[in-house]
């Protein structure tokens, strides 16, 4: 839709006009006003500059990947000349990078198949079934919406140690499950 | 309730002393304070900034969909690393730090400490939480945005409204539903920033940006005082969920 803001009368036309069969409207050639480039050159150069606002750091991000850490204290911004691939080589093929990924992996396999399994019966429940105390029941699991991981570590902590499996995958992807639940159910 | 350092079984029971000593923390209530002001940032300035944004990529406006990745390319990235790349950004000395480098080519302006100043670290953070999430706030308005019928602008349209006109009385309330969720989203999200807080400043310098969260964190791991940090972290959820009964409670009665 093209408008011009001055011709506030004249907006109809910019619908188009009727095509002879249907509701359809065709779009007329745009009629263009000063105001309407105006705010258009305005809408893409404050859109540019948030743009590189957004990109820049990601940018000095991607370029001190590839120096050493010599050269980006002495100089953060410029490209990376000669560009060190070595950096990434040296994460590929490090052992505990592997490591790190495995553990990944199976946390996320796990606790995903863990939500969708139980969040799948648990919200089967709420839609179909009537019980008493099911609004409470359902209220009760919405509060851990409005409960941040920060505020629940320090008991979920005593809880994983009393059960003996702090350091483990297992408890992580408990925690996950738990977590994620009151979200998708 | 107890005097407990997390080992062994707690016996030292010291009744609401805990909550008291909370209280009369300042370091505690400036944690309160930070966690509002970020609140009072967000709401008054992240917000509408991602409105506008929403209803500038909204609808027809060619390259879009770029602008939309870009826009929400930062709510990827993971906190820590953020927290990282912008602490490279807040240096202090101009050869190291861009914002400064940048800051010193307009005449008359000395470089800033950022990070390591008192009165500016709260604000500082402030600018690295809105630019990592305003995409999402963005996004969610966006979802919004699409719900809307054409038909209903069509006829404001032929009823002669102009574009402001258009915004004002028939885009932003109707996306009222979405604005609530979006106002409680980022509300929760401010008073339990933890993340770049913790990697950007540590809550510091001299505790001057000090969140809730950090505030716990440190008492509960760092030092030891499981009992502390408990009854600090039950204080937050309490402040958390009154705050929040109210909200809903005031967000109802604007429903129509």
């Amino acid at each position: 839709m093209h408008i011009c803001d001055s011709h506030g009368k004249k907006n109809i036309r910019a619908l188009g006009e009727r095509t002879n069969h249907g509701y359809g409207y065709r779009p007329t050639a745009a009629k263009i006003c000063p105001q309407e480039i105006l705010a258009k050159v305005l809408q893409y150069l404050v859109l540019s500059f948030i743009t590189l606002i957004i990109v820049v750091p990601l940018v000095i991000l991607v370029f001190s990947s590839l120096k050493t850490t010599g050269e980006m204290f002495l100089s953060p911004y410029t490209i990376p000349n000669p560009p060190r691939w070595e950096n990434y080589t040296g994460i590929l093929f490090a052992p505990s990078y592997w490591v790190f990924m495995k553990n990944s992996l199976i946390v996320m396999v796990a606790s995903t198949a863990g939500v969708l399994i139980v969040c799948s019966l648990a919200s089967f429940v709420f839609a179909r079934m009537k019980f008493r105390g099911k609004d409470l029941a359902f209220n009760f699991l919405t509060l851990g919406l409005m409960f941040p991981i920060t505020v629940a570590i320090m008991p979920v902590y005593l809880v994983i140690r009393q059960l003996g499996i702090t350091d483990t995958l297992t408890a992580v992807i408990l925690v996950q499950t738990a977590l994620e639940y009151p979200g998708t159910c | 309730m107890f005097d407990w350092n997390g080992l062994g079984p707690a016996v030292d029971y010291v009744g609401l002393n805990n909550f008291k000593e909370i209280f009369g923390d300042k370091v505690f209530m400036k944690a309160v304070t930070n966690c509002l002001l970020i609140v009072v940032l967000s709401l008054g300035i992240q917000l509408p900034l991602a409105l506008a944004l929403a209803l500038m990529v909204g609808r027809d406006l060619p390259g879009r969909a770029f602008f939309r990745m870009i826009f929400f390319m930062p709510y990827v990235l993971s906190e820590v690393i953020t927290g990282i790349i912008w602490m490279s950004l807040f240096n202090a000395d101009p050869s190291r730090g861009l914002i400064n480098a940048l800051l010193i080519l307009i005449p008359g302006v000395q470089p800033q400490s950022f990070l390591s100043d008192l009165n500016q670290v709260m604000f500082c953070i402030f600018i690295v939480l809105t630019w990592k999430f305003f995409g999402l706030h963005m996004l969610l308005y966006l979802a919004g945005l699409q719900n809307i019928p054409r038909e209903i602008e069509e006829a404001a349209l032929i009823d002669g409204a102009n574009r402001w006109q258009l915004t004002r009385h028939i885009t932003i309330p109707m996306l009222g539903s979405t604005i609530r969720t979006v106002i409680q989203l980022s509300v929760l999200g401010s008073l339990t920033q933890f993340n770049l807080v913790w990697v950007m400043t540590g809550g510091g310098p001299v505790n001057a940006s000090e969140m809730m969260a950090t505030y716990m964190y440190r008492f509960g791991f760092r030092r030891y005082l499981l009992g502390y940090g408990s009854a600090v972290a039950l204080v937050m959820f309490v402040d958390l969920l009154d705050l929040l009964r109210a909200y809903m409670r005031l967000a109802r009665q604007e429903e129509y």
